[in-house]
């Protein structure tokens, strides 16, 4: 799998290419565990370009989204789709975690002020 | 769309029963090049087409009723090119008699093929229904070059400026319609070009005066002269009636893909009691020809192009085309005006239909994967189905008995096609298992070897990616439940209709709840988290089978994935 970190302004723009899954949940949870432990942390993760996703990085999505609430951060998903979003969809993930559908929403929402996630 | 239990409105319905009453009446030149090859007087060539007309109302009325009498489905009866040359040659040994008796020969034909048909599902996977199809479009071809041009035959060197005018101005008119009319205007694309077509043919001289004045002349309504049950059998011939039923089938059956792929999106493979029902349809429709001395008939993939180009495939449609094909049976008037559509029109519209058919056809060859056994197969038939179009001489070479095989090329594609699939599934294994030094866990491994298999076995795309996945979700599941890689073993299982995957392994049984187990609790622990992977692993499934050794420790979990 494939990340990509950007900045957008103030916002922690994360791509993410390929497979989330077993082997590849260590390396992006490197990435964004610590970015969790940023004072006020503004974290965009877009999925548009992830094929698939296992029951695993669900997981780290959680834990990312529970650490930076618990921080005081924003962390929001974006462009879900295909199976991606089938697996949210079936996972119950997305009536739990942060999600808006296209980019520009979510960077428009981290930007906001007293935004949240 | 009008699908097919949709009703459309009366206008729109009017239109679209017009168009395929019209396209069947395009296809009448076949007996009326009979009828004068074998030297019918008027009156008998008269009788001749309305009992045509009857058969192919009686078929195309049946071929709507639900399985097991029909396929359920509108499809249109036609007099179909491919049995002219050997009618021709029964028609000059017996008259009409010998032919009536041929189609009741070709009707027991089919109906036993017919019976047959589930079976020979492992003859029809996709890619050789999209040859066949592709194969329909490129059968199309001449005929229509030949008409758009202007050529009278296939070696003419001289193009008709009229007829290229005015054949463009009908495919100008049907490609407008199609990409820029919205709404009703483009359901009705081929009758704006039949109309916008005709229009300028007539006006630019292309149908002939005395024609003109002939149809003057006739009266709106008359009384067929039909000759029931005048016939005679010649068991000789029975070999031909096999050979020209079966290519008659293939062609059914092609033509009935590509209604399939119409009516359902998510088309997957032939739905062969549709197929027998189609069959016994055409059946039905050689019976009536033989019982009252027609020509025999069979589904038209010109017909399944106007659905595609209409975009409806409404049954409705059926019983009102019927309907009209009899009251044209009772109106020599009527029949004459629309065999009076000018041949550049019909040349545009059937070069219209046959692009259609040979991109459906091309799409169909790619849905499923392709190994390099399939691709020859789709290839050399394609070749093989060019042969009678880039060497028609070769024909008079041939046994007789072959000729008719030889003058169509979407048999010779087909057959071809059919011949390779089963030379080619000579030393494939239905099932294969995951070599044990593959680690399950490395998706890209197991991905790999899914595509290997699924190529080899022409599996479709989507479904090997969803049972990669699936697999991918249940080793991860087994990892969260302390179960080694070690511990798991993989096997592949494939037929036409199922793959299952076989995943044996030794720990604690994996669960796979059918209840949606709650999201927040992927945090508590890796079981929670499992039991979300289970759950993720019996929704990606069609069906999931568990079941244990008695030492409580030896498990097995099928994933079963419908094809």
């Amino acid at each position: 799998m494939d990340v990509l970190h950007s900045r957008v302004g103030s916002v922690h723009l994360i791509q993410l290419r390929g497979r989330l899954d077993a082997l590849s949940v260590e390396r992006l949870s490197a990435e964004l565990m610590p970015l969790t432990e940023l004072p006020s942390h503004r974290i965009v993760v877009a999925l548009g370009e992830l094929q698939s996703i296992t029951s695993i990085g669900l997981r780290l999505m959680l834990r990312v989204a529970r650490e930076s609430r618990l921080r005081g951060g924003g962390f929001v998903l974006c462009e879900l789709q295909g199976f991606v979003l089938e697996v949210f969809e079936t996972s119950g993930f997305l009536d739990i975690l942060p999600i808006e559908p296209g980019r520009d929403e979510a960077i428009e929402r981290m930007s906001a002020p007293r935004s949240g996630g | 769309m009008y699908r097919t239990n949709d009703r459309p409105p009366a206008g729109p319905l009017a239109i679209l029963t017009l168009q395929h009453t019209a396209l069947v009446m395009v296809f009448m030149v076949y007996p009326v090049a009979i009828a004068q090859a074998i030297g019918l007087a008027p009156a008998e060539t008269g009788a001749f087409l309305a009992a045509t007309l009857f058969a192919c109302a009686v078929g195309t009325l049946v071929q709507v009723l639900r399985t097991p009498w029909g396929s359920g489905q509108l499809g249109v009866l036609i007099p179909t090119p491919v049995m002219m040359p050997a009618l021709i040659h029964i028609g000059s040994l017996g008259g009409l008699p010998l032919i009536a008796g041929f189609a009741w020969m070709l009707a027991a034909s089919e109906l036993v093929i017919a019976r047959l048909l589930p079976r020979l599902k492992i003859c029809f996977p996709p890619e050789v229904c999209g040859v066949v199809i592709i194969g329909l479009g490129l059968a199309i071809g001449p005929t229509a070059l030949m008409q758009f041009t202007g050529s009278v035959t296939a070696s003419d060197t001289s193009i008709d400026p009229l007829h290229l005018l005015v054949a463009g101005l009908t495919l100008a008119s049907v490609i407008g319609a199609t990409l820029f009319a919205g709404g009703r205007l483009r359901l009705v694309a081929v009758g704006i070009g039949l109309i916008v077509g005709s229009l300028a043919g007539v006006s630019l001289g292309l149908t002939p005066s005395q024609a003109l004045d002939r149809l003057q002349n006739l009266p709106w309504f008359g009384m067929p002269n039909l000759n029931m049950m005048a016939l005679s059998v010649d068991v000789s011939l029975l070999p031909i009636a096999v050979l020209l039923a079966l290519i008659a089938c293939i062609d059914n059956l092609g033509a009935q893909v590509g209604i399939q792929r119409l009516v359902d999106p998510r088309w997957r493979s032939i739905d062969f009691r549709q197929g027998s029902g189609s069959v016994q349809a055409n059946a039905a429709g050689d019976l009536t020809a033989g019982l009252i001395s027609g020509m025999p008939v069979g589904l038209s993939s010109s017909h399944v192009g106007l659905m595609f180009a209409t975009n409806a495939a409404a049954r409705i449609i059926a019983p009102c085309t019927a309907a009209l094909l009899v009251i044209a049976a009772f109106m020599p008037r009527l029949i004459e005006v629309l065999s009076l559509i000018p041949r550049p029109v019909i040349g545009a519209l059937m070069v219209y239909t046959a692009a259609y058919l040979i991109v459906s056809g091309m799409q169909l060859t790619q849905s499923r994967l392709l190994s390099d056994r399939r691709m020859f197969t789709v290839g050399l038939s394609l070749v093989v189905g060019l042969m009678p179009l880039a060497l028609p001489d070769l024909k008079a070479g041939l046994p007789d008995s072959l000729q008719a095989l030889y003058e169509s090329s979407l048999s010779m594609s087909a057959i071809t096609a059919i011949g390779l699939t089963l030379l080619f599934r000579i030393g494939i294994r239905n099932h294969a298992r995951l070599p044990s030094d593959l680690d399950p866990a490395d998706f890209e491994a197991l991905s790999d070897f899914f595509l290997r298999m699924g190529r080899l076995w022409g599996a479709q795309r989507d479904l090997i990616m969803r049972a990669t996945r699936a697999t991918g979700e249940a080793v991860e599941a087994f990892a969260l439940q302390g179960i080694r890689r070690e511990a798991i073993d993989c096997e592949l299982q494939f037929d036409e209709d199922t793959l299952n995957v076989i995943l044996r392994y030794r720990g604690p049984v994996l669960e796979c709840p059918e209840r949606r187990p709650p999201a927040a609790s992927a945090l508590d622990d890796d079981h929670h988290l499992a039991l979300i992977a289970g759950h993720l692993v019996r929704r990606s499934v069609d069906e999931l089978l568990q079941s244990s050794e008695p030492d409580g420790q030896n498990h097995q979990l099928t994933l079963r994935f419908e094809h």
